[in-house]
């Protein structure tokens, strides 16, 4: 089961959005927060490693807040 | 590794540059699509881009990176056997742009003349052909041009490709004799399902992520792969040449090589992405000195395609 929190991890060991992570908030849109467009193609790179599965576009378009991103992780390692 | 090259082996002698000193801000043109400037100077890492002007043609442009190579080497006119232009940007559709090219330098007759369809990948793909082509038939003397003028295919309101691309060309001769860089290996890759990436009917559109995604899959494996092969680690390149995509990604990519920055440079911040001209560009000062034993340039882009090659240093006898 991943947390927000593991998320947010993951982000930090990737270098993704640094500086911002520890004040992102779990339900509003990382784009709104300040990840610009490489934050969020490194951030769905490193989930795909992980779950070592590809994302489709369909899928990652809907994957705009850290809530939603611990989600799909979630339901995918099911 | 200790490889004593013959004295005619083929060799890469010097490399000739044009850069449009037209000059378009990434600064301000920003700020339009909601970039901010510490976006555009540390993620995208481009500042500014090279502009051609708008009646220069790919030949026009492969002719003033063959100027600057005249001063670099002593290369003659009349000694060139093989021009190969890469290019996906040609004059026209027919005749090749080679074969212009060819004509606009009054090169002699007995030369061989051909384009090489390949974008961000085609310097590493050309330098094995033209090596190939070179050893197989036993020509003296080629040079590779590469010339990409993305501005006449870019759509200035799409933010996806709008502040990346530069114009520029380049020029490398490959002979028998001087000092230089020799191809020891290459390898290359296109991954399947992923041509739709980079496309361009009429204006240039692309998929960054999936750009960026089988950036970020192939080219680091397919690094190490040709490093292996070749009984080598990562720490026996004194340069990597990564194809300057962008600041992000080349900075991905030597992260994920655990490269030190010095050793990976990302110096395209004043003119953009120059497609296959990148590289060469990169290369023309490591060319020039000969300072460095080792070296692997790798491409990667449209197709998805990717390709690398291992340099060694052959050096003038005296």
């Amino acid at each position: 089961m991943k947390t927000v929190d593991d998320i947010i991890q993951l982000m930090k060991n990737a270098g993704v959005a640094r500086g911002k992570c520890d004040s992102l908030l779990p339900d509003q849109s990382l784009a709104d927060q300040g990840l610009d467009s490489y934050d969020r193609m490194t951030l769905l790179f490193e989930i795909e490693e992980m779950l070592d599965t590809d994302i489709p576009t369909s899928e990652a378009s809907k994957l705009t807040t850290l809530q939603a991103i611990a989600d799909y992780v979630n339901e995918q390692s099911n | 590794m200790t490889i004593t090259p013959s004295s005619h082996d083929v060799r890469l002698h010097a490399i000739g540059t044009y850069l449009p000193s037209t000059r378009e801000s990434n600064l301000e043109r920003g700020a339009e699509f909601g970039f901010q400037s510490d976006f555009l100077k540390d993620v995208l890492g481009f500042v500014a881009r090279s502009v051609k002007e708008s009646n220069e043609l790919t030949s026009d442009l492969c002719v003033r990176a063959f100027e600057d190579l005249c001063h670099r080497s002593r290369l003659k006119k009349e000694d060139v056997q093989l021009v190969t232009v890469v290019t996906q940007n040609p004059d026209v559709k027919i005749p090749h742009t080679a074969a212009i090219v060819h004509n606009k330098l009054g090169l002699a007759k007995p030369c061989m003349t051909f384009d090489i369809s390949q974008g961000c990948a085609g310097y590493c793909h050309a330098v094995a052909i033209t090596v190939g082509v070179m050893e197989t038939t036993g020509l003296d003397h080629a040079v590779l041009f590469t010339c990409d003028p993305y501005t006449d295919i870019i759509d200035e309101h799409d933010k996806d490709v709008a502040l990346l691309f530069g114009d520029a060309a380049t020029a490398s001769y490959f002979t028998r004799d001087g000092s230089g860089y020799r191809l020891i290996d290459a390898n290359f890759g296109t991954m399947p399902d992923s041509h739709e990436c980079l496309r361009c009917e009429d204006l240039l559109k692309m998929d960054g992520r999936a750009v960026f995604n089988n950036a970020a899959k192939q080219v680091p494996p397919s690094i190490i792969e040709l490093l292996q092969r070749n009984q080598m680690a990562v720490d026996d390149v004194d340069r990597l040449l990564l194809h300057q995509a962008s600041k992000y990604i080349v900075e991905f990519i030597r992260t994920r090589l655990e490269i030190p920055p010095e050793k990976a440079p990302f110096a395209a911040a004043d003119y953009g992405n120059t497609v296959s001209s990148s590289i060469p560009l990169l290369l023309q000062e490591c060319v020039s000195s000969c300072e460095f034993e080792v070296l692997l340039l790798s491409g990667f882009g449209i197709g998805f395609s990717w390709g690398n090659n291992l340099l060694k240093a052959v050096r003038a006898e005296t």
